[in-house]
């Protein structure tokens, strides 16, 4: 898994290319410690082909740390098979998470 | 129909026929008779004109005119007397073949032509017979001749006169010369007087012929015909009126004649029929009144069945019930339990009708209820036996097999209340008589043991009621339990998967259409073959998920159920890994492809049942709590999930449909 950061004004859109699972979560929690200062958070799954719950558990984590701060976040192009455990757990109701 | 032509007619027509025919001989010979009688009485009167006109002739001298017309006035006097046609004298020329009348005297009824041709000195020519010669010639002194002229019928006799006196008036007597002397009567006359008479007498005959013939007629008709006719309608007349629900009407009994006889036959045996139908009618009643009773217990015993064929992804399940006529009371069942579990029972009520069913329907309910519970089959037959026997008025009981196979390691936990032993199908035929207990509902407090045996794919579990073995052919034999092992056993050498219809079949073709005394019953558990399997030994270390994920890309699955099985497998590995052993331990994956995959984890770690407690995600705090996410993805996606902690080992099993495949076959 690789995971490319972006900074655009208070905005940081984060690229996450593989799967994101028990092995690659401690990465992922990794690198989202640091936010660079942006106050939205955009995840891009474009890449990603398969979510387990230690991968649910990071971005869930993420997620209340971006809206604690007042910020704002969302799941971009996000595969169907990602889409269904996402939807599964509920999590669709708690933020944006799109396909495009 | 076709009318009917009378007997009565036929009758009639025919004695008509022979009165008529012997009428007509009869008349026809009387009327000879007469006849011939009539001729001769005219003979003897014109012999004896003749006679006389010979002694009137004798005496005169012809060659005179006046002598020649007394004589022609006394012949015709003599005709009045005699009541003949003519008298005449005539001379005879034979060469010339010619006569001459001399004196003729007329009677009353001569025809006025013969008064002219015949008068006295008038010469005939040709009209010269042989019986004239005969006397002229003197051959003959009386010829008679009997002709038909165109005067009529007339009878003649010709007699010969010699002449006593010359012409001078001497008296002589010239046998040369000979005058001969006819004397003629017309026949006609007398013939149609008495044609006249015979034809009144014919009339009168045929009249009265038929005036009997019709009386006859008439007699027969009214006593006998008629009777006939009214005993048919009446005959008739029973069915309909029988059917409409109508009294019979009665036949009237008048006289002592064999009409009357019979009239009083037909209304005794139309009381005795009347009678008899009406008992038939009573009995018909009841009998239907007991089919539809039979028909309400085969309808409950019916109604209560599953279906009869329920196919899943690992096993196949076939249910057959044929009941009796008169119902016996048995029973299967099967039903797939909520941890995956398949339940299967036969039973069979003692006794049939209204009152098995019922039974049945008690026990198909109680066991059914019991097996939903999560009983073991001993104790869902101990809870089973306390409930019947405790309310059980009519002393029935029921033997009863149960058993419960677990797909996640292919045990088969049987307990047996007194019925036939079963048998597994496995490379040899297996009968199942390691536990057997008392038939249920009698005793309460009995107890039941549990037997178990380990069911391999491809083996088949067949249960079945007494109906089967001791099916009864048309000769009185049985099927028999020896008939339906060497069946079996047969099924196994032929790798036949339709058990079920191989014994129907067979059990058919021996019953061969004769009466069936007792519900026939079978089930069939097919335990269905991997199209593959995989085996893995694992340690509890989180890396080793990698070794699961390689034998799950090699399965041949749709790339969803893929994803779904990758999910899953991770979740539930990783689960062993963090909380099943301090240490790392030994944990093995179990991966079956069927209709979908079968996921089984075996870790011999701290018990842990990881379907307790599984979140419920309308209620779970989505931004707060952490665990329990992995175990409910993995239970949400699975199709079926059971979990059981035995011989010191955590069995979590886990199936997986194939999404993408064609369900239609799966749900009955």
């Amino acid at each position: 898994m690789t995971i490319t950061k972006k900074t655009d004004g208070d905005t940081l859109t984060v690229v996450v290319d593989g799967w994101l699972d028990t092995m690659t979560a401690p990465k992922f929690q990794e690198e989202v410690q640091d936010l660079c200062g942006a106050k939205n958070v955009v995840l891009d799954f474009g890449g990603v082909e398969y979510i387990s719950s230690a991968g649910l558990r990071e971005t869930v984590a993420l997620y209340r740390r971006v809206a604690a701060q007042g910020g704002a976040f969302s799941v971009r192009k996000v595969s169907a098979g990602v889409m269904d455990v996402f939807t599964l757990t509920g999590f669709d109701r708690k933020f944006e998470i799109r396909a495009d | 129909m076709k009318k009917p032509k009378s007997f009565f007619v036929k009758i009639c027509l025919f004695l008509a026929l022979i009165v008529l025919t012997i009428d007509c001989i009869m008349l026809f010979l009387s009327f000879r008779i007469t006849y011939d009688n009539t001729i001769e009485k005219a003979r003897t009167t014109i012999k004896n004109a003749a006679d006389t006109a010979v002694q009137y002739t004798t005496s005169v001298y012809l060659e005179y005119e006046d002598t020649r017309k007394q004589l022609s006035e006394d012949y015709s006097y003599l005709c009045d007397v005699f009541e003949i046609t003519y008298i005449y004298a005539i001379k005879i020329d034979p060469d010339k073949k010619t006569e001459t009348y001399l004196a003729i005297g007329f009677g009353a009824d001569a025809t006025q032509e013969a008064k002219i041709n015949r008068s006295p000195g008038v010469v005939v020519e040709g009209a010269l017979n042989d019986e004239e010669l005969k006397v002229h010639n003197r051959e003959s002194n009386r010829a008679y001749s009997h002709e038909t002229t165109q005067f009529g019928e007339t009878l003649i006799v010709y007699v010969p006169c010699f002449n006593q006196f010359d012409s001078d008036g001497s008296k002589y007597t010239d046998k040369e010369d000979v005058t001969v002397i006819g004397a003629e009567i017309s026949l006609t006359s007398i013939v149609k007087s008495i044609q006249k008479r015979f034809m009144l007498i014919a009339a009168l005959t045929i009249g009265a012929t038929l005036l009997m013939v019709v009386s006859f007629g008439a007699i027969l008709y009214f006593r006998v015909s008629k009777p006939i006719r009214k005993i048919s309608r009446q005959m008739n007349n029973f069915v309909s009126d029988r059917e409409n629900h109508k009294n019979v009407e009665k036949l009237k009994v008048k006289g002592n004649d064999e009409f009357a006889l019979m009239a009083d036959s037909f209304n005794s045996m139309t009381d005795e029929i009347d009678r008899y139908i009406n008992d038939i009618d009573a009995l018909t009643l009841e009998k239907h009144t007991q089919e539809a009773e039979l028909n309400i217990a085969r309808n409950i015993q019916m109604g209560l069945l599953q279906p009869k064929h329920t196919q899943r992804d690992m096993f196949d399940i076939r249910g057959y019930m044929l009941p009796a006529k008169d119902v016996g009371g048995d029973l299967y069942d099967y039903r797939i339990l909520d941890d995956g579990r398949i339940f299967v029972t036969v039973a069979d009520v003692s006794g049939k009708g209204v009152s098995a069913a019922l039974f049945m329907a008690r026990a198909i309910t109680l066991i059914n209820q019991y097996a939903k519970m999560g009983y073991t089959p001993a104790r869902m037959l101990e809870e089973y036996n306390n409930t019947l026997a405790s309310q059980n008025p009519g002393g029935l009981f029921i033997t009863t097999f149960v058993a419960i196979y677990d797909p996640g390691d292919g045990t088969l936990t049987y307990s047996n209340a007194g019925h036939n032993i079963p048998y597994i199908l496995s490379d040899t035929l297996i009968p199942l008589r390691e536990v057997h207990g008392v038939a249920a509902g009698l005793f309460e407090g009995e107890t039941y043991e549990n037997a178990r045996v380990k069911l391999k794919e491809g083996d088949t579990l067949f249960l079945y009621t007494d109906g089967v073995n001791e099916a009864k052919n048309a000769d009185g034999g049985f099927y028999s339990t020896e008939r339906l092992e060497k069946m079996l056993s047969s099924c196994i050498e032929a790798g036949s998967e339709q058990v079920l219809e191989d014994i129907l079949g067979d059990l058919k073709r021996f019953v061969n259409g004769a009466e069936q005394n007792d519900d026939i019953t079978m089930l069939t558990l097919h335990i269905k073959p991997c199209r593959d399997e995989v085996v893995l030994r694992l340690k509890s270390e989180p890396k080793q998920l990698s070794l699961i994920r390689s034998a799950i890309r090699k399965l041949p699955v749709s790339e969803s159920l893929r994803k779904t099985l990758y999910l899953s497998a991770e979740e539930i590995f990783v689960n062993i890994c963090s909380y099943a052993y301090d240490m790392p331990g030994d944990v093995e994956v179990r991966l079956a492809i069927s209709d979908g995959v079968g996921m089984t984890f075996t870790d011999g770690g701290k018990p842990f049942d990881p379907t307790a407690e599984v979140i419920d995600i309308d209620e779970y705090d989505h931004e707060n709590a952490i665990g329990g996410l992995g175990r409910f993805l993995t239970f949400s996606l699975a199709e079926q999930y059971r979990y059981e902690y035995r011989d010191g080992k955590n069995i979590l099993y886990l199936f997986f449909k194939e999404v993408n495949e064609n369900d239609d076959h799966k749900e009955n």
